[in-house]
């Protein structure tokens, strides 16, 4: 195995698992410039961060990936891969992940077992005893835990600098700032950095929570977290109950992001989405009915639209300015 | 189409919203059976339909909303009116009304991109012109977009709302799992609802209703019947789904088998429909038959073959669903599945219609067409959406109708 290092999508996959396996997992990103030789496997109207995980996972270095799949464009982005895979004769592990529903006790017992399943075949491709995955397992968690709850309470005091996450290592101490922001980014995998840009040159002071940027460590703070004696069905827990609820979990992620804007005294979300993304879709809409703030939704297909956003975002500078002080009334469905 | 304006859309859900309208055209429903008892399918589907409306607005039990896969027996055993919004979605469009709840939704920011029996489900909600629920049930199944649309319903009409998660594959783990779960749902309902199961007779219903669809089926793979105008029977389709467990799915299965036993019409091409079709009034079935197209078998009205079980009824229900799920959204068994229909059903190719907003099973096309061609059978994707006039590509249908009849005929 290539280093010992899995490429994985999505922050589903925890990567305490790896680490409990004595594995390296790197968040597959991808970055410019951006291939387009699997295009024709997709259809058009289609998660283009999908669609570029195809291309970046074929063209990576690693030789596994653990792909977890949440939603219909990665579950058939996961069939794609293994496709070509086959056909081509790559030599590559895919493994995947099917995250459940997650509204229930039901879909939460379901994702345990999961990572159970899985942490026997990352053992076995390691060559560690599972049993003795599963015992590392739990002090690795109670030591995320720790770090995701210093992380998350400069997040919610409004002090974790932009972009601070999106190089962050382990272990390493976390940078805070003073200055108190004004707009939140809610962003994207991609294009996150440009969108912070250009806010930041309009003079908005921007806190972000996005998949690549503080999205996957952020817990939310009212609730500890008390391990049990199974450490998948904690990891599960953690996953679910205690993390920043993803755009999938719909209701409870529009009620944590109207509560977040409240208690941070915010005067506006920007919403930087993928075109072709349901649980993106399905959370504007929501959004709306939940933010007594303005909202800028802007969308991306596989490509940036710079001068497109900078125009909007300056717009939505002046909305944010002249808004009331007092927050308006949320919008009715 | 010029939008009604806001006044008389609201009063129209102001009627829809109260009990008497209904209860005058139950009056009239009986008058109309005693007059004109049903003679054929046309005037039977037009009564069924005004006596489910009437049902459903007049509010004569429970009104529960189901998504596509969820089991309709289930809400008939406890004497439910089930509701399935994803299909009433399909009649909108039909009666060429789209427009005005998929202009709502997209005012309240739910996407054009989204799939449409979505986004007009959500306008026709947000209009209050659907019957209001007193519960919701789904199935994260067919797709991930049914249970963000659920979700959804649920904020805007403030009612519960049970998500049952089905797993991907289909083994007697996933059947237990899901016969679990509605147990507990069923204990659950119980308890805050009130409610009570009887199983035996919707079973009986549902039983009779699918051996019945199995003769359909098996006289739709003669070739010298071709039996209804091509994606007609998909205009059925409440029956299969919504009526699944109601005497009214038995008695119009007997009506559309004897149907199919006097016609005598065929086409020169018998083909596979896969997906849905556009439900707005549209030129694509004459344009079939213009070039000899004939449809013998659709992917949605193929009903889940095994029997229920009243002594068992979570555990067959599971079985249903998790069958369903996983025929419609697994590459290989769906794959393994159409390639059986084109052995049954002698036909020589498939046509499957793309929905705009449908990831699930656009998703699948590129590894679909592979499949496919390696067994030498030719797929024509038409693109487009099923109820969305604006994503509709009409005037290319021709063409390519044209090109693949001349693959078919070789
Ligand atoms: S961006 Fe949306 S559609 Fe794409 S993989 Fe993530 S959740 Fe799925
Ligand atoms: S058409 Fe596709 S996206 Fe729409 S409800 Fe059906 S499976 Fe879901």
């Amino acid at each position: 195995m290539h280093e010992n290092q899995v490429g994985y999508f999505c922050h589903y996959v925890p990567w305490e698992l790896f680490e409990a396996c004595g594995l390296r997992g790197t968040l597959v990103t991808p970055a410019p410039p951006f291939p387009r030789e699997r295009e024709a496997f997709f259809p058009v109207p289609f998660c283009p961060f999908s669609k570029l995980i195809a291309e970046e996972i074929h063209r990576a270095p690693f030789s596994l990936y653990v792909l977890g799949f949440a939603c219909d464009a990665s579950r058939r982005t996961k069939e794609i891969l293994e496709y070509l895979h086959t056909k081509k004769n790559l030599p590559k592990t895919i493994l995947s992940l099917p995250i459940p529903f997650l509204g229930s006790s039901w879909g939460i017992q379901r994702l345990a077992e999961n990572l159970r399943q899985l942490s026997l075949q990352l053992a076995l491709l390691a060559g560690i005893h599972p049993w003795e995955v599963e015992t590392r397992l739990g002090e690795v968690i109670l030591s995320s835990y720790e770090e995701r709850k210093e992380i998350s309470t400069l997040f919610f005091a409004g002090r974790l600098p932009t972009q601070a996450l999106l190089t962050h290592k382990r272990g390493e101490s976390l940078p805070s700032q003073e200055a108190r922001p004004s707009v939140l980014l809610i962003g994207s995998h991609l294009f996150l950095s440009e969108v912070v840009q250009i806010a930041e040159e309009c003079g908005l002071s921007v806190i972000e929570e996005s998949p690549r940027g503080t999205g996957p460590w952020l817990i939310l703070p009212e609730q500890d977290f008390v391990p049990s004696s199974d450490p998948f069905l904690d990891l599960a827990r953690l996953y679910t109950l205690h993390k920043f609820p993803c755009p999938r979990v719909n209701q409870r992620r529009a009620q944590t992001i109207h509560k977040m804007v409240d208690h941070l005294s915010l005067t506006g979300v920007i919403f930087l989405y993928p075109q072709f993304c349901d649980a993106f879709l399905y959370q504007l809409g929501l959004l709306r009915r939940f933010l007594a703030v303005p909202l800028l939704p802007l969308a991306h297909d596989t490509e940036p639209n710079l001068a497109q956003w900078t125009t909007r975002i300056e717009a939505f500078r002046e909305v944010v300015r002249c808004a009331p002080s007092s927050p308006m009334a949320p919008q009715k469905l | 189409m010029h939008r009604p304006p806001q006044w008389l859309l609201k009063s129209f859900s102001f009627l829809l919203n109260r009990k008497m309208p209904f209860r005058l055209l139950k009056a009239y429903t009986r008058w109309l059976e005693w007059r004109k008892p049903p003679t054929d399918l046309a005037q039977f589907s037009y009564q069924v339909t005004l006596r489910s409306i009437a049902k459903l607005y007049g509010r004569e039990g429970k009104v529960v909303w189901a998504s596509l896969f969820f089991p309709s027996e289930f809400i008939y055993a406890f004497r439910g009116l089930p509701f399935y919004p994803e299909i009433a979605a399909g009649l909108f469009a039909a009666l060429g009304f789209a427009e005005i709840p998929l202009h709502r939704a997209e005012k309240a920011w739910f996407s054009q991109d989204l799939c449409s029996y979505h986004r007009l489900g959500l306008g026709a909600s947000l209009w209050r012109f659907f019957p209001r629920p007193s519960f919701l049930l789904a199935t994260t199944s067919i797709c991930w977009g049914t249970v963000s649309f659920f979700q959804v319903l649920e904020e805007i009409f403030r009612v519960p709302c049970y998500i049952l998660d089905v797993p991907e594959e289909y083994s007697s783990e996933a059947i237990r799992y899901l016969a679990a779960q509605l147990e507990d749902l069923a204990h659950t309902l119980k308890e805050k609802e009130g409610v009570t199961f009887q199983w035996e007779e919707v079973f009986h219903h549902a039983q009779k209703a699918l051996s019945m669809v199995q003769e359909i089926e098996s006289l739709r793979k003669r070739k010298d019947l071709l039996l209804l105008p091509p994606t007609k029977n998909l205009d059925y389709l409440p029956y299969y789904y919504q009526f699944m467990g109601d005497e009214v799915a038995v008695t119009f299965f007997e009506q559309l088998r004897a149907f199919l036993l006097s016609s005598t019409q065929t086409l020169p091409h018998r083909l596979l429909w896969l997906h849905l079709k556009p439900f707005y009034p549209s030129p694509l079935p004459s344009l079939l038959e213009e070039y000899g197209l004939g449809v013998v078998c659709e992917e949605f009205t193929s009903l889940f073959p095994h029997e229920l079980n009243p002594l068992e009824p979570f555990l067959s229900l599971g079985e249903k669903i998790a069958s369903l799920s996983f025929h419609f959204t697994h590459p290989k068994a769906r794959t393994k599945r159409i390639l059986q229909w084109f052995k049954e059903y002698q036909a020589e190719g498939a046509i499957q219609f793309n929905q705009w907003g449908c990831r699930q099973s656009q998703g699948m096309n590129a590894l679909l067409r592979q499949s496919l061609r390696r067994e030498g059978f030719p797929i024509l994707f038409l693109d487009g959406d099923h109820l969305d006039r604006r994503h509709n590509t009409q005037e290319q249908w021709r063409t390519r109708l044209e090109a693949f009849a001349e693959i078919l005929r070789g």
